[in-house]
């Protein structure tokens, strides 16, 4: 395979960039909305790339003059400490997700403080990267000082939050084979509200617990009022569940509320998301798909297998992408009887050589 | 090597996503693949209402939310407020009956 991979189009942007990082690829992406009214690179987009700029060493990122052509050559991650003001048009996550997928491979532990939108309607949320995206870091065996400190709640439109996120590197990851999707035992959810009644995040609960009471006793919500510099500048409440079934699958959904929505609307709507994720069935949950991938891939090589609901429209290409990179397609069994989908994989053994075998 | 592996039985997603470049990842997700072959448009306009298409529309300048997240579809929510629906998922749960445990 060729070591320059193009694209054309803005689209799915953060996935190639990252992808290129991780296998050491130039990549060349070219007409990023060069019809559009505003062609070239979007502010959070250019601001994305100087996040990577700041985490990687080496990296050389030319963007043409009217930005709608980039050739991204990167360097090795670097990780370290690293502040970033993620800005205010697209929320924490969409910066947080990709520096997930770098962190276990860098030279130095990620201590990565990035200030924006903690919650919002678009990506989600740092409740569900905290209770959902990084436990399952743990079963590819990287667990040491994972954690999500979310120190300043900061809703749309004008955020002021804060997160803290760090993680230690790893040599190499542990195959997964995760098939038992169990059933669920629990159901856990963080209710949040900033700048609002604070009778609010019991709303949320309440109207929740309503749609879920039925089928499992075992829910608790835990309720979180922030209050003063850390609510951050913008009212907001949004809630965000959790179901963990008995062999640890956990699948969530959440809702954000968007202007004019009560809280009983957000609870219910959040309650009903999570019954359709736990309708499509599966161990891994629509959102952290991409993440499970992409580490099965990386994998040593050895054979890696994980049950999933649907694919999303989002995992698709990244199934696509992943295999410009690294040259590996997933095998693909659909389930009838069970409607899921078998994934399996061999991994292509990435060795992290910046840390040394203790 | 790895097309050996090929489901036969189904539709196949594996082929689909990674010999037809052509398709759209919404379009395989929202099983909508047919569709070009057919190349009936009223028939599309049917589709597009039955699996609720977020984009028809195949211009580039489409623009698709980075997000891994899904955008919720609000609308079809409303399916959850059906007891029939609300009890298909009862076994699931631990509290749920057994003896279906095909999972």
């Amino acid at each position: 395979m060729s070591k320059l991979v193009r694209y054309e189009g803005h689209n799915y942007l953060r996935q190639r960039l990252i992808l290129a990082t991780l296998s050491g690829k130039t990549v060349r992406i070219d007409k990023i909305r060069s019809n559009d009214e505003n062609p070239g690179l979007k502010e959070y987009e250019a601001s994305f790339l100087k996040l990577l700029e700041k985490v990687t060493n080496g990296s050389t990122i030319e963007i043409s003059y009217t930005g709608t052509s980039i050739v991204y050559r990167p360097g090795g991650i670097q990780g370290g400490r690293v502040e970033h003001d993620c800005g205010t048009d697209r929320s924490i996550a969409y910066f947080l997700e990709p520096m997930i997928a770098l962190a276990p491979f860098s030279k130095l532990p990620f201590v990565l403080t990035l200030q924006g939108i903690t919650t919002d309607h678009i990506d989600i949320s740092m409740d569900s990267v905290r209770t959902v995206l990084l436990p399952q870091l743990k079963r590819f065996g990287i667990e040491e000082n994972v954690e999500l400190k979310i120190s300043k709640r900061g809703a749309p439109p004008l955020g002021g939050g804060e997160v803290m996120f760090t993680c230690n590197c790893v040599r190499q990851l542990k195959p997964v084979q995760f098939t038992e999707e169990g059933r669920i035992k629990r159901i856990r959810g963080i209710a949040y509200c900033t700048r609002v009644s604070p009778q609010t995040a019991n709303r949320l609960v309440e109207s929740a617990r309503s749609v879920l009471n039925r089928y499992i006793p075992d829910i608790y919500i835990y309720t979180d009022v922030y209050k003063g510099a850390e609510s951050g500048k913008s009212p907001g409440f949004a809630l965000s569940l959790v179901a963990e079934t008995t062999k640890g699958a956990l699948l969530s959904a959440e809702k954000a509320a968007e202007p004019g929505q009560t809280p009983e609307d957000v609870g219910v709507v959040a309650a009903r998301l999570l019954l359709n994720e736990i309708q499509k069935g599966g161990c891994i949950d629509t959102a952290s798909q991409w993440l499970n991938l992409l580490l099965m891939v990386l994998s040593p090589e050895d054979v890696g297998k994980v049950r999933v609901g649907q694919l999303s429209p989002f995992t698709i290409q990244f199934l696509r992408d992943l295999k410009d990179f690294f040259g590996v397609s997933f095998k693909i069994q659909p389930e009838e009887s069970s409607n899921t989908i078998l994934m399996t994989c061999v991994g292509i053994g990435y060795v992290n050589h910046n840390k040394k075998t203790t | 090597a790895t097309s050996l592996f090929h489901n036969h039985r189904r539709v196949n997603l594996m082929s689909l996503i990674y010999n037809k470049p052509e398709l759209s990842p919404e379009d395989i997700a929202s099983g909508n693949y047919n569709e070009k072959e057919e190349s009936d448009e009223s028939e599309n306009e049917e589709e597009e209402e039955f699996f609720k298409l977020k984009y028809e529309n195949n211009d580039k300048a489409v623009e698709i939310i980075d997000s891994s997240r899904q955008q919720p579809d609000v609308d079809n929510l409303e399916v959850w407020e059906d007891e029939d629906t609300l009890d298909s998922i009862r076994n699931r749960f631990i509290t749920g009956e057994t003896g279906e445990d095909g999972d």
